[in-house]
């Protein structure tokens, strides 16, 4: 799925073409079409999702060394350089 | 009489401007407090869209259309599983954060949230006030006084702490939020819609499609005559009203976002032969049976509104928790500025009266 358009207008043809044509076997044809690209459209939403997921990870674990800090009383002021290269490295990578 | 004076009343002189002090450094509990609504509702409804979304992962993975093999199918359902769970530990964690951040605005516990405070003379010349430290050192006859000092400056301390734990988690909680609205924004479009469109479309728009067919392959050959005999057990139309009930229920189908309404069906020359009852009972029967799945249909269709809405209200809310920590952090900032100017002052009638009392129980 290259883009949000080429879904839509792929959506507006198959359900257009159904619509119109006659012969019962081309629509469900057609439909059949249309369960596909619905398909590999949610395998790419998953797909996103789960890319995002290592970057969520790696600031879910930040959050927790920092909860770790507080409560040994650790210097704060360390986990806040690492945390700035971290989001650096994160934006870097198109992560954010 | 003079003992008790030294001892018991003198120390008294100094809490007034110990009371003075209380409070100067307190945390922006206003701020926090709202960031801390604003995040609640956030995880309450990030939950409920994530327990959701691990259903569609489930229909996805059970779709009989699903073109990959059972294996595949499995392991992609195990991985999309975990990237559920990570999104709510992600959204336990914050919560976490947020009641460390509580336990230092509140000082509660200040041994188990502000364990790197150090020793009370190590904070005070951290605040640069060594000449007090020192100061306070002699003083042996006021503890109790002492004791309230050390107080304030441990309220000090503890706001710092707060700020340095707010900045330290901002670019992290605000980072997470970015990932969960883009979240928001994925499962509405690629997993939610999808799913919708295709019940809309399978169970609903395609039969009233081929009813469309099936309508016009019969209603053409025939002309606007009723038949010459009519059972009289229901009202009947002639074919023309048919076609226009017909097209009614067609148009009253709500589109699918980013797609045409149904064309009305163009009925062309007018067929030669009179229908029989049966046959406009037949064709009246299709146009009833599409009225069903246009609202059926529609019914899905507004499912979809509701769910965009419920998505643009769930990112608002995301924003609004990007905000009120803003809020938050601006609000210390600017408490900060005012309490390093009231904290000197304070701290200079607190050694003046001092300075007094030592004066007074010497002479």
């Amino acid at each position: 799925m290259s883009t949000q358009a080429d879904y839509d207008t792929a959506v507006a043809n198959i359900l257009a073409y159904i619509d119109e044509e006659p012969d019962p076997g081309k629509r469900d044809a057609a439909q059949d079409a249309l369960s596909q690209l619905n398909i590999k459209k949610q395998e790419a939403g998953f797909g996103d999702m789960a890319r995002r997921t290592s970057d969520l990870q790696a600031l879910t674990g930040t959050l927790e060394a920092l909860i770790e800090n507080v409560s040994t009383g650790g210097p704060i002021a360390g986990v806040i350089s690492e945390i700035n290269d971290q989001i650096v490295t994160l934006k870097a990578s198109g992560g954010l | 009489m003079k003992t008790l004076h030294k001892t018991v009343l003198r120390p008294l002189l100094l809490l007034p401007v110990i009371a003075l002090l209380a409070g100067c450094f307190g945390v922006p509990t206003k701020q926090l407090e709202g960031y801390k609504k604003n995040f609640a509702t956030v995880k309450l409804t990030a939950t409920d869209l994530y327990l959701q979304t691990d259903i569609y992962a489930d229909d996805l993975a059970n779709n009989p259309r699903n073109p990959d093999p059972v294996a595949t199918r499995l392991q992609k359902l195990d991985s999309r599983k975990k990237d559920k769970d990570a999104r709510l530990h992600a959204l336990n964690i914050i919560d976490n954060y947020n009641e460390v951040l509580s336990a230092l605005a509140t000082g509660t516990d200040p041994s188990a949230v502000a364990g790197n405070i150090e020793s009370i003379s190590t904070n005070l010349k951290a605040f640069k006030i060594d000449e007090l430290a020192s100061v306070l050192v002699d003083i042996t006859p006021y503890t109790a006084v002492i004791s309230q000092a050390i107080g304030l400056i441990d309220d000090a301390i503890k706001a710092k702490e707060f700020k340095q734990a707010v900045y330290a988690a901002e670019q992290p909680i605000i980072a997470i939020l970015k990932i969960l609205k883009q979240d928001a924004d994925t499962i509405h479009a690629d997993i939610v819609t999808p799913r919708l469109l295709e019940d809309w479309s399978r169970k609903h728009v395609s039969p009233i499609s081929a009813m469309r067919h099936e309508f016009h392959a019969v209603a053409k050959a025939h002309n606007d005559a009723k038949p010459a005999s009519l059972s009289g057990q229901v009202a009947i139309k002639n074919v023309a009203q048919l076609y226009d009930a017909m097209n009614n229920e067609r148009t009253s189908l709500v589109a699918w976002p980013n797609t045409l309404n149904l064309k009305p069906i163009k009925r062309g020359a007018l067929g030669a032969s009179t229908p029989s009852e049966a046959t406009l009972i037949a064709l009246d029967g299709l146009v009833r049976s599409t009225h069903d799945h246009v609202v059926a249909a529609n019914k899905i269709r507004t499912q979809l509104d509701d769910h965009a809405n419920y998505i643009k209200t769930y990112k608002d809310a995301i924003d609004a928790v990007s905000m009120s920590f803003s809020e938050m952090k601006a609000a210390i900032e600017s408490e900060r500025l005012a309490n390093i100017v009231n904290f000197s002052s304070k701290v200079l009638e607190l050694r003046k009266a001092y300075l007094k009392i030592r004066k007074d129980t010497a002479s």
